[in-house]
């Protein structure tokens, strides 16, 4: 190898140099070393042909591409070196890349016989043949390193995105969730206002009507000189309801008295209980005046009975309505003085219907008035009322303490129901689930995470006590909010 | 020739009067008694067979004070004597599992929502009642003139009128 | 106030004490005869009077079921004076033996009116009775008057075949919808309901398979050794029996005038064409034909009767339950009034019963017109049957006796007739029950055209049917 090698290893000799003396070697061994103009854009090589010469690029820079998923990738195009083709050929495969010219070109073609042949008449080439072949590969195997590299650092790049990404999503759609809840909540809350105030005039009429024709009939029955049989119109109208229980006692003992039954049982219907007024109203009757006169007071009965009917149902109406504006209080305003104690009887009033047949124990202690949003915190009260009377169904006792606490109040709702099992009490608050009879039951969507939310709103706390016949919610509420909460 | 009772139970008493007005027409062929908690339906029952009258349909409301109507319903229907009694819910309450139960385990034959029209409540109880007049072991002619006259004609044309002049 | 609730409580105490005060009386009665000697009456006629006595208390009080009665009355007459008698009986009398009294449960007459009963109850089956009214009815439009007496060819016709209850049934169901649509005054209310169970009961006149008593009838007279051919029977009674209905029209046209311009009547029926229907309607049509023309083929319409029951069994077109949806107790109620009359009869009860009366004073006519006249009565409170079974074997004897002379076909003929024309009470009779449960119908109007049609119905049958049997040649 003579001096030769002395390139080889020696490192002050850059690749540069290397490639310069090779290619000077080069052009003087070859005879017929003919320049060639090769403009930008032209492929020299493309993946798969097979390789009969190289290129020797005097000028200008090469790009060694393929096509990845139909997409074009650069690999290299600084590392690509002067010599195109030598790795194919030295390798005795197709072409792996494709190779183009990306500036204008100035090469020389050197097949694979003028190579040969170039090398055996000059030793000299030899050594720096190999000499630049062992470069290239190894720049390029450093860029292969390189390349891995990269691909590492994005890769954990991109799972910490994905986690970042999955983070915010899950964040995303609790914030939803929360958000759609709450908007449901103040949708209802809206749309429970507008109909309590909707109500107003209607009910209004309603018991005015009523009062109008208890007072024209009346008068009516004044003007045709108030026959026995308008008394019962009032009788009706002034009589206080007694149970079925009580009816059927009176007409017992009003049929001993007067040995009718069937008699007995209409007169009971119409407010005569005592044989003695029977007597006094309708003794000494023939059967036909009997009945015509019996007839007569049944149907005065009937329109007292159902006037009071009316009236009473529109009280009720009335009062729902008014319950319904209080709880559906504007929900976005922080309200000064308010008193838990009455918006717990508003929801305990509206949600009457579900608690029938429940024992409802009002343990009210002397509470302080806080700072909160009343139609917010009602919405705490039902929910828990809610859940403890699914709970009951129907059977059991709910009770509703209320407390003064140093520097607020605290709210319990107690039911005697079968309780939360131990597994799920820590979930409660978690999920968007109620629990009752021990089944889960996404019901009304009245999240008891959405109690927290707004209970820590407020700066108070929430939390469960569960053991089969006690369950407790405790609801703790400052005096003063601390942050003055952004409205929902 | 048996009374036959319709029996309803309601705790308000202004649906119960209103339910009591719409079954006007069937007073005088039927005994009409109300009760407003389960209890009292089952005093009611009770003083009902000491009279020797069956009942013939129960009306009742869910939501009661103390035990719900389906539950009392299946109290009835595992009862020998009110198995037989047509039932039927008038409430505006009872979720999809009450009914379920009520159908069932208490063998409910008919489901009236609140608010009821005068009609339909009517219509409810004919048909309950027919069918109940015609299960029974029940003299049928009388009931023609209250209940689904042609099947109540037809059925007893069916019998052959044991025990009745022929 | 119309209470049924009361009238429950008042009727309950009625037909359980009614039902006790028949028992013990039944009881009573029966004791009579062991405890009483008649002088001239042999031992078994004193047994048969006490079976008789029973017979007469238990199916006037209904303290058991009538086919109940019927099957006691067959089963006394077996222990008491049969020849396998528990007791024994003294020389001399010639005992029946059991299994002829047994024999009352298959007599032809009976087989005549299973066939009855299989096309009836095939025709209401099928729909028959239904799409025929519709197709009978429409030609007689939507004038009221029209319509009512449509209605009343229709029962009369239906009734000829089927039960009067059945027709009754079939046609106030269809009725009732027009009832209902009617103004609450309007007297074509009343009109309606109660030209149905006249008509049916008129119509039930017509045929021998028509009511129970005709069989009661006819049954007896064959035993006493007289025929009547379904067409002879057919022919006594249809003409008459089709005046009354006219009659009865117009007496309900007048009684009753209808308010309303028109009615229309709407029957959902159409004509059931399965294989099973046409099979009934050929057998139908059949049977009635070979009915209608006994003379010709000479088969005795007893033994016609029972080609509907051998045909729709053998096509199986009725099935076991069909064979017991039949209604035997009737036949079991006819059946224990044959065995009454074979033992009233056997024992000589009827002969001693007729000698308490010196009959001879009486003229034929009267006989029979009286005979009609109490068959009338008893049946306005009883079952037309059980008045019929109770009169059927003293009458034919009487008949039969040296001391009167009056024809025995007549007077069987107008015991059955008379027992038909009792209509008057809404407890006379099945129809007239329907009729009265529609709600339409007063008491007091089913009395007032019950009793005119009753009493018209037995002047038409006793005075001018003679006059045209002899005419048409059937007397």
């Amino acid at each position: 190898m003579g001096n030769g090698l002395s390139f080889f290893f020696d490192a002050d000799v850059t690749g540069v140099e290397v490639e310069r003396r090779m290619i000077a070697e080069l052009e003087r061994t070859l005879a017929s070393a003919e320049r060639t103009r090769v403009p930008a854009g032209t492929r020299l090589v493309s993946h798969g042909d097979v390789v009969d010469r190289i290129w020797i690029v005097l000028e200008g820079e090469v790009q060694l591409t393929r096509e990845v998923d139909g997409r074009r990738v650069v690999f290299h195009q600084q590392t690509a070196g002067r010599l195109v083709g030598l790795l194919a050929m030295a390798r005795n495969e197709p072409a792996y890349f494709d190779t183009t010219a990306a500036t204008d070109l100035t090469v020389i073609a050197v097949t694979l016989e003028e190579l040969d042949a170039a090398l055996r008449a000059n030793p000299i080439l030899d050594v720096h043949f190999v000499t630049v072949l062992l470069r290239s590969l190894a720049r390029r195997h450093l860029r292969a390193v390189e390349l891995r590299v990269e691909v590492d650092r994005l890769n954990r790049d991109l799972a910490e995105d994905r986690d970042r990404l999955r983070r915010a999503l899950s964040e995303l759609e609790r914030a939803q969730t929360r958000l759609v809840e709450q908007d449901r909540m103040a949708t209802l809350g809206q749309l429970a206002a507008g109909i309590g105030h909707e109500l107003n005039n209607p009910v209004a009429a309603l018991l005015r009507a009523a009062a109008f024709l208890t007072e024209d009939l009346s008068g009516l029955a004044d003007d045709f000189g108030g026959g026995t049989a308008w008394g019962f119109l009032h009788r009706a109208l002034d009589r206080p309801p007694i149970s079925t229980r009580e009816e059927r006692e009176q007409r017992r003992a009003l049929a001993t008295g007067i040995g009718d039954p069937d008699l007995a049982r209409r007169l009971v219907a119409i407010g005569i209980t005592d044989a003695g007024e029977y007597e006094r109203r309708f003794g000494g009757l023939a059967a036909g005046e009997l009945e015509a006169a019996l007839a007569a007071a049944e149907r005065c009965h009937a329109i007292g009975l159902s006037l009071r009917n009316i009236r009473s149902a529109a009280d009720r109406i009335g009062g729902l309505a008014g319950s319904l504006r209080s709880y559906a209080r504007d929900q976005s305003e922080m309200t000064l003085g308010v008193d838990v104690r009455e918006g717990i009887e508003e929801t305990l009033r509206l949600l009457g219907h579900e608690l029938r047949g429940i024992d409802v124990v009002r343990e009210y202690g002397p509470v302080p008035a806080i700072a909160a949003y009343p139609g917010q915190v009602n919405q705490v009260w039902t929910n828990l009322i809610h859940n403890a009377a699914r709970e009951l169904a129907g059977q059991g006792t709910l009770t509703v303490r209320t407390a003064p606490v140093p520097g607020g109040v605290q709210v319990e709702v107690a039911d005697t129901g079968p309780g939360i099992p131990a597994a799920h009490l820590d979930d409660v608050f978690e999920l968007s689930f109620t629990t009752h009879g021990g089944r889960v039951d996404f019901g009304l969507g009245l999240g008891l995470r959405l109690c927290r939310d707004i209970v820590e709103r407020h700066g108070g706390s929430i939390e469960v006590q569960s053991v089969p016949g006690d369950t407790r919610f405790i609801v703790t509420l400052p005096v003063e909010s601390p942050d003055g909460p952004e409205a929902p | 020739m048996t009374e036959i009772a319709i029996l309803v139970v309601e705790d308000e008493p202004e649906v119960r009067d209103a339910i009591e007005r719409d079954l006007a027409p069937f007073q005088g062929y039927f005994r009409i008694e109300a009760a407003d908690d389960v209890a009292d339906a089952r005093d009611v029952v009770r003083e009902l067979a000491t009279e020797g009258i069956v009942v013939g349909l129960v009306l009742c409301d869910h939501l009661l004070p103390g035990t719900l109507g389906t539950d009392f319903l299946v109290e009835l229907h595992g009862d020998a004597a009110t198995r037989g009694a047509r039932k039927v819910l008038l409430t505006g309450q009872a979720g999809l599992e009450d009914t379920i139960r009520a159908v069932n385990e208490a063998g409910l034959d008919h489901y009236v929502p609140k608010p009821w029209t005068a009609a339909g409540l009517q219509g409810t109880v004919r048909e309950q009642l027919t069918e109940f007049v015609l299960e029974g072991d029940v003299d049928v002619l009388p009931y023609v003139p209250v209940l689904d006259g042609p099947r109540l004609v037809a059925a007893a044309a069916d019998r052959g009128w044991e025990g009745r002049r022929t | 106030m119309y209470s049924i609730e009361r009238m429950a409580r008042r009727a309950r105490l009625v037909v359980t004490s009614r039902r006790r005060l028949g028992l013990v009386l039944g009881a009573v009665a029966f004791a009579i005869p062991f405890v009483v000697d008649f002088p001239d009456l042999s031992e078994p006629g004193h047994r048969a009077m006490a079976v008789f006595l029973l017979a007469i208390v238990f199916w006037v009080t209904e303290a058991i079921p009538l086919f109940a009665t019927a099957a006691l009355v067959m089963f006394l007459l077996i222990v008491l004076i049969s020849d396998q008698a528990l007791w024994s009986l003294p020389g001399g009398y010639e005992a029946p033996p059991f299994s002829s009294i047994y024999g009352a449960l298959a007599h032809p007459v009976l087989m005549l009116f299973l066939g009855g009963f299989f096309l009836a109850n095939g025709a209401a089956r099928f729909g028959l009775d239904r799409s025929l009214a519709r197709v009978v009815l429409r030609p007689f439009g939507d004038s009221p008057k029209m319509i009512l007496l449509g209605v009343m060819a229709v029962a009369a016709t239906f009734s000829m075949f089927m039960s009067n209850t059945a027709t009754t049934a079939t046609l106030v169901a269809v009725i009732l919808p027009v009832i209902a649509s009617l103004e609450p005054g309007d007297r074509l209310r009343v009109a309606l309901a109660l030209a149905i169970p006249i008509a049916a009961n008129i119509g039930g006149i017509g045929t021998p398979v028509g009511t129970p008593p005709n069989a009661i009838a006819l049954a007896a007279l064959t035993d006493a050794g007289f025929e009547i051919g379904f067409l002879r029977w057919m022919a006594m009674a249809v003409p008459l029996a089709a005046l009354l209905v006219i009659g009865a029209w117009l007496l309900l046209v007048r009684a009753f005038p209808p308010s309303c311009a028109s009615v229309s009547i709407r029957i959902d029926a159409e004509f059931d064409r399965s294989p099973a229907a046409w099979v009934f309607y050929a057998t139908f049509a059949a049977t009635v034909a070979l009915w209608l023309t006994e003379p010709l083929h000479g088969i005795p319409a007893t033994i016609v009767g029972f080609v509907p029951v051998v045909v729709l069994l053998g096509t199986g077109v009725f099935k076991a339950r069909d064979l017991q949806a039949i209604q035997w107790h009737i036949l079991w109620l006819v059946a224990g009034g044959l065995a009454l009359g074979l033992g009233v009869t056997s024992t000589g009860l009827d002969r001693w019963l007729i000698g308490l009366v010196g009959w001879d004073a009486l003229p034929g006519w009267l006989i029979v017109a009286l005979l009609a006249l109490v068959a009338t009565a008893m049946s306005t409170v009883i079952s037309n049957s059980a008045a019929a079974n109770l009169l059927m074997p003293i009458g034919l004897t009487l008949a039969m006796s040296d001391a009167v002379a009056v024809d025995p076909i007549r007077v069987g003929f107008m015991i059955a007739i008379g027992a038909s024309l009792a209509m008057a009470l809404p407890i006379s009779t099945p129809p007239n029950a329907i009729a009265y449960s529609t709600g339409t119908v007063s008491t007091g109007d089913m009395l007032r055209t019950g009793l005119v049609i009753g009493v018209v119905g037995l002047v038409m049958f006793l005075g001018v049917g003679p006059v045209l049997w002899r005419l048409l040649g059937v007397s």
